[in-house]
């Protein structure tokens, strides 16, 4: 405001009173919303490049978040398929080793009937774990919308597909292993080879030989598949990790970027508001005498 | 000199401390009035006869004090600069009015504005992905779709209110400028008469300034000074106000903004300074830019969204490409929402040269056997060696969707890359119109939570694989979320920058007002002052007239007398 002029008029005195009092009242007004809200962006010009990286960082948390939940997912869906595997590798085994037992010549034929009936309760068993679901899907049933992967029969009633969550930016991961993949391919998977061991144990044990050697074979398949399985686990794990990080990161980003100082504010606020009254005041004081309250 | 003449001179003392004294009156009870302009007593003292009269003798004494004249302290040239500087001031207030409310509609940084939206409508289709056959899933993708698409129209359509509003601020504001036009005239007509007559004007000319000023801010017009004591008020090179008469101005709003035209001539008035400039500027530029900022956004979403959700087409492995002992392949087509008629092409081998144009002419002509020709456009290229791409594409206008006849495999083998809904069918956008304003999400969709497309033809019932993708869509760097972010910058810098130079010519303002306020304001210290001086002047006059008296009752009563 000019001082060295030659006069000052009282209506400029109030006008410039009252317009260093609006500005002052303006910064206090700022400063109040900053602390009480303890965001220091408010609206995008308080700073425009901020308030979009602010908005980025947001997008960015939420898509972590829900990266997390995907991530959950992924978790069970491979965690159930690896235990289902693994329990799937211990049976074929244990098959194998009835196989062992029945082929010895010297067995009666209610001996083998006994076995082969084990061999059948273990094969229905497999079925069971075949269709094993996490929430409410099969996970070896491919993108199928049916319940089960395998009928009771055995029969492969699956839709052989990816099935894939998001991750991490950019990145799907293929949660399940299709029933054909792990078992076999229709008419010469697990569950034919552990029927027509089941008859063979019962009616022709010399095929048993073949037969123990196709077991090997699936049952090495199903170990790759459990190795894949696990691989796969192993990355989401890390993965989540990651993703925990991430998030962490990105949130202290957007605190340094959006949250208030509280201290900085607080100790602004009260500086602002110091000077305002003292504005105040000295108003009052300015406006008030003219030379007629000292005329007699 | 006569003792008679000494009581004339302090009458005329007197007389001019008295007028002196009104005038100071006036000051004060105007100190606080917009527009006055503080007002001094011109004594002149009366002094000699210009030409001495032949048998008349001079004393050189003088013959008192007499008023000259009373004028008003105001500087014309200060006053034209001011006219320009409110104009100015009118329209970057304006301006940046506009800026902070189009800023408040946008409602960001928040956990509400758009990009929020944006972000939790991604994020479902994730959840859609997780659980393809829950229908809450889609459900609460529906909604959320639902959500972003009301905000968009609501955002468009405060806009557009705001432009609304803003074109009638300018009628309102160009009906002021033609009221305030016409009395500008009236006065200057009046002060011309009164200047010829030698009347006292300044009090007119306080009126007429203070308009002249007022209609400046209004119009940004610019004051030039003319005879008489006139002033002539210039819009751009034309006369709004010239000596005593005055032009109309009216909104012409049958384009899409709103122009000025002279009522005169009918001609467009160019106005881009004062209030009606920053209205005619938010109207016509600031508001549409925006308008046209936020269709891009919605636009961009409706386009890339479409483009995965809506698109028929496929690909045959080299592989798959030998159909001949595939019988009939068959799918159904809809044209604009119509029954669904079967689609039938032969299966034949389209692996050689040629196959592409060969299985090209044979989709095309089943299909407008199915739907009309000219509707749908069947696209393919490749083969011979590698994989055949084939689309289909419905003509401007028309939508097509596909699906899947009971036992057939045409459409998974042709077009297995559609995405389709939990109830078969392919082909169908996400989202419709043409703006923000129109922004909604299809028929066909809406209210229909199975017709969300999370998968492929060719990729089994649960297929998710299409909201994957969809899902991942608002980390584009080219995405909606990208373009939305960029307008906030825009409207931050655009704020920032509409306050900064508003902020700035408000101190611009400030200082020429108080230059004129020291030029022509009351100072009642001074005026107080001033009283003091002209009450001791008028004591004085009348001790002289006492003295005066005194003499002249010596002269008259004890002079000569013998008692």
């Amino acid at each position: 405001m000019p001082s060295s002029d030659y006069r000052i008029p009282n209506q400029m005195l109030v006008n410039n009173s009252l317009i260093a009092l609006q500005q002052s009242f303006a910064k206090l007004a700022d400063l109040q919303g900053e602390a009480s809200s303890l965001k220091r962006l408010q609206k995008p010009s308080d700073a425009p490049a901020d308030v979009v990286s602010a908005m980025q960082l947001h997008a960015g948390i939420d898509r972590n978040d829900q990266y997390s939940k995907n991530i959950s997912d992924a978790e069970g869906w491979l965690g159930n398929a690896d235990n289902a595997l693994t329990s799937t590798v211990t049976q074929l085994q244990q098959v194998n080793s009835l196989v062992v037992q029945a082929s010895n010549a010297s067995l009666d034929s209610n001996a083998r009937a006994s076995i082969a009936a084990q061999i059948d309760s273990i094969r229905q068993g497999l079925i069971g774990v075949a269709n094993t679901q996490y929430a409410g899907r099969p996970i070896f049933a491919g993108t199928a919308s049916g319940n089960i992967a395998y009928d009771a029969s055995g029969q492969y009633v699956g839709v052989s597909a990816a099935v894939e969550r998001n991750i991490a930016p950019g990145q799907q991961i293929q949660v399940n292993v299709n029933g054909d993949t792990v078992f076999g391919s229709p008419g010469s998977d697990v569950f034919t080879t552990l029927a027509q061991i089941s008859n063979a144990v019962r009616t022709d044990p010399t095929q048993l030989g073949t037969l123990q050697t196709q077991l090997g074979t699936q049952t090495t398949q199903v170990q790759n598949q459990l190795a894949l399985v696990g691989s796969q686990y192993l990355r989401v794990q890390t993965m989540e990790s990651q993703n925990t990080s991430d998030g962490l990161t990105m949130k202290q980003n957007l605190s340094s970027i959006e949250d208030a100082d509280v201290a900085q504010v607080m100790v602004q606020l009260q500086a602002q508001q110091v000077a305002y009254q003292a504005a105040l005041s000295a108003t009052a004081q300015a406006i008030t005498p003219t030379l007629t309250d000292f005329l007699k | 000199m006569s003792d008679m003449s000494g009581l004339q001179l302090a009458l005329t003392a007197l007389q001019a401390q008295q007028r002196s004294v009104d005038v100071s009156a006036q000051n004060v009870a105007n100190a606080n009035t917009p527009g006055y302009s503080r007002e001094t007593v011109n004594l002149v003292n009366i002094g000699a006869p210009a030409v001495p009269a032949r048998y008349a003798t001079f004393s050189g004494a003088g013959q008192g004090v007499k008023v000259d004249s009373v004028t008003r302290f105001r500087d014309q040239f200060m006053e034209i600069r001011a006219a320009l500087e409110h104009g100015s001031m009118a329209s970057l207030d304006q301006a940046s009015s506009t800026m902070n409310s189009i800023q408040q509609l946008f409602n960001e940084p928040s956990d509400s504005g758009i990009q929020q939206q944006l972000s939790d409508f991604w994020s479902g289709f994730d959840d859609v992905a997780n659980n393809p056959s829950d229908t809450a899933a889609r459900t609460q993708l529906l909604e959320r779709a639902d959500t972003l698409a009301a905000s968009f129209n609501s955002v468009s359509q405060s806009l557009t209110q705001q432009k609304n509003d803003t074109i009638s601020e300018l009628g309102a504001t160009v009906s002021s400028i033609n009221t305030m036009s016409q009395q500008i005239a009236q006065l200057n007509k009046s002060i011309k008469v009164n200047t010829i007559a030698g009347l006292a004007v300044n009090d007119l000319e306080d009126q007429r300034d203070l308009l002249a000023n007022q209609l400046a801010e209004a119009s940004g017009a610019t004051l030039r000074e003319g005879s008489f004591n006139q002033v002539d008020v210039m819009l751009n090179g034309t006369a709004l106000v010239q000596e005593d008469t005055s032009n109309t101005l009216n909104v012409d709003t049958s384009g899409s903004g709103a122009v000025l035209r002279w009522a005169s001539d009918n001609s467009a008035a160019t106005v881009t300074s004062g209030k009606a400039g920053g209205e005619l500027e938010a109207i016509n530029a600031t508001i549409p830019n925006y308008l046209a900022k936020l269709d891009n956004v919605a636009t961009t979403l409706r386009d890339q969204v479409n483009q995965v959700h809506g698109a028929i087409g496929g690909s045959l492995a080299v592989g798959d490409q030998d159909q001949s002992a595939a019988g009939n392949l068959q799918f159904d087509v809809s044209l604009d929402g119509g029954a669904f008629t079967t689609v039938t092409i032969p299966g034949a081998d389209w692996s050689g040269a040629g196959g592409d144009v060969a299985l090209q002419a044979a989709m095309q002509g089943a299909i407008d056997t199915a739907v009309g020709a000219g509707n749908v456009t069947a696209t393919v290229t490749g083969g011979n060696g590698s994989p055949l791409a084939i689309s289909v594409v419905p003509a401007a206008g028309h939508q097509l969707q596909v699906q899947t006849t009971g036992g057939t495999t045409g459409f998974a083998t042709l077009l297995g890359s559609t995405a389709v809904g939990a109830d078969g069918i392919g082909g169908r956008p996400l989202f419709t119109g043409t703006d923000a304003a129109t922004f909604a999400v299809a028929p066909g969709v809406e209210g229909n939570p199975n017709g969300i497309a999370a998968g492929t033809a060719a990729g089994g019932p649960l297929d998710s694989s299409v909201a994957l993708d969809l899902a991942e869509m608002g980390s584009s760097q080219t995405g909606a979320d990208a373009v939305y972010r960029q307008m906030i910058v825009q409207l931050g810098v655009d704020t920032q920058t509409a306050t900064n130079r508003d902020q700035i010519q408000q101190t611009a303002t400030t200082s020429l007002d108080n230059a004129r306020s020291q030029e022509s304001g009351v100072s009642i210290d001074e005026e107080m002052t001033n009283l003091i001086e002209y009450q001791h002047g008028y004591d004085a006059a009348a001790r002289l007239l006492t003295t005066v008296d005194t003499m002249l009752d010596t002269l008259i009563n004890h002079t000569g007398l013998t008692t």
